[in-house]
């Protein structure tokens, strides 16, 4: 439907609106959920005090409003160093994302970096945006769950990401269940806190992973040779945020 | 809506303010029964707005820990519950955002996987006719169907005001947007869907028991004047 369609009609109207409230639902909270969630309580008080951010400091609409341009700002600083990272080339490193690829991940790294902290701390004091057009899409890529991600999941970045992914290897115990078989975080740790949606990952040996505010899953894949290499797979879609050639040990 | 809206779990008195309250001061049950008092219509909105179980228990539970780590950040503005849903919602939309790459159809699922799992209170009515259960189920399949292909702020939209009945001004609240915004996504939302779902209209504004025999064919465009009559 575009913009200019013609409204239905309040018959009509209210007809949806009859159809919807019959469609509503009204069972109570499935008994697998339920204990889910209790245990994801169960550990968050287990973290004791340090679970609670603590209150914001004073607010006021001035602040709000300061908070929304500060986060755009940031997106567009963000968004500019990113195309200057790839206008500059990532060679220099050993990171062997294609031009595409470091693209991509780039602007979705920004995407998630711009919207850290969007989806509860403006909970309470949100910056008021526009209605965005009904059809408006493109705003995949990993969205900011940081906070609601345990704080034991290693983070990983941009900067330091050979060095993580270097360190982390010792850690990677889990080994992929098979090339095709697609893993949740269930499979991939015991922690509650963490949420990966089912991910075909491929051969390799696993270690799930924060990065930019989402979850993600670091594969090492069988080494081939004197070289092994490393992809950081983001959880959901299985798209190769980073990726890196360490000598084989 | 009052402030201990919502089913009771426990036996405490304490309202949903004095219980966030609680929490943020370090009793770490008050938390559990904050959300246990609202978790069955936040699992509703969870549902409805992610279109299937697994994305909803995720969206819930993503809702769930930001609204426990972030409840200091509660000041009061609003209503708890109305919070709660805040945050829950957006944790839903955040995670329609991140899953927009590799979403390629959305179904509601629900009605197959978790049909036979709700408290018996809220179970089918085993004196109603088995023929208008089907017609319903199938009906209800129908909007879930046409529900789950609009944007997710129109559905969110309409999930809150049409589905669980909030007043507009309360989900404008929830949604972070003005209430002109909330009535503007319900009107296209609900347009979308008169279109998608012309023959079960009639129904809907019927006793709930639709005509036999044959629905009318989906029209491909929605005309703006009124039907004529049968031939003189």
């Amino acid at each position: 439907m575009s913009e200019h369609d013609p409204e239905a009609g309040p018959a009509e109207q209210e007809a949806v609106r009859r159809l919807l409230a019959e469609a509503r639902h009204v069972e109570p909270l499935p008994p697998d959920v339920a204990a889910r969630l209790d245990g994801v309580l169960a550990q968050l008080a287990a973290e004791g005090p340090h679970a609670v951010d603590p209150a914001p400091a004073a607010p006021h609409a001035a602040q709000v409003v300061d908070l929304a341009a500060r986060r755009r700002r940031r997106a567009r600083g963000l968004l500019g160093a990113a195309a200057a990272v790839v206008v500059l080339g990532v060679g220099a490193t050993q990171v062997l994302d294609s031009t595409s690829r470091s693209g991509s991940d780039d602007s979705a790294s920004s995407t998630a970096e711009a919207g850290a902290d969007s989806s509860v701390a403006d909970a309470q004091a949100p910056a008021k945006q526009e209605d965005a057009p009904a059809d408006a899409g493109g705003q995949g890529g990993p969205t900011a769950l940081s906070s609601t991600l345990p704080p034991t999941t290693p983070r990983i970045d941009r900067a330091g990401f050979r060095a993580s992914v270097l360190r982390l290897r010792d850690a990677a115990a889990v080994a992929s269940p098979g090339a095709r078989t697609r893993l949740g975080a269930a499979g991939l740790t015991a922690d509650r806190l963490f949420v990966c949606p089912p991910t075909t990952l491929g051969p390799g040996r696993l270690v799930p992973v924060v990065y930019a505010g989402a979850p993600a899953v670091l594969v090492y894949r069988p080494a081939t040779g004197a070289t092994q290499s490393v992809e950081l797979l983001q959880c959901g879609t299985a798209a190769v945020l980073r990726s890196v050639v360490l000598p084989a040990r | 809506m009052s402030e201990t809206d919502g089913s009771h779990h426990g036996t405490d008195a304490r309202t949903d303010a004095e219980l966030i309250a609680a929490h943020v001061d370090g009793d770490h049950h008050a938390f559990g029964e904050l959300f246990a008092r609202h978790r069955d219509r936040l699992w509703a909105v969870a549902l409805r707005t992610m279109g299937n179980p697994d994305d909803a228990a995720d969206g819930l539970q993503d809702g769930m820990v930001a609204a426990y780590r972030r409840a200091a950040s509660f000041r009061g503005e609003a209503q708890v519950t109305t919070w709660l849903h805040r945050v829950v919602v957006n944790a839903c939309l955040d995670r329609l955002r991140a899953a927009k790459v590799r979403r390629t159809d959305v179904l509601p699922d629900d009605l197959e996987e978790y049909g036979g799992r709700g408290s018996t209170v809220s179970a089918t009515d085993a004196a109603l006719d088995p023929a208008d259960l089907t017609v319903a189920a199938d009906r209800r399949r129908q909007v879930l169907a046409a529900l789950a292909t609009l944007p997710d702020e129109q559905r969110a939209a309409l999930v809150l005001v049409d589905m669980e009945g909030y007043p507009v001004a309360e989900v404008a609240v929830m949604l972070d947007c003005a209430v002109g915004t909330v009535k503007s996504r319900c009107s296209r939302g609900r347009t979308r869907l008169a279109a998608l779902l012309v023959g079960l209209l009639d129904d809907a504004g019927g006793d709930g028991h639709p005509d036999p025999g044959n629905r009318p064919a989906p029209r491909a465009v929605r005309s703006t004047h009124p039907p004529r009559g049968p031939p003189a």
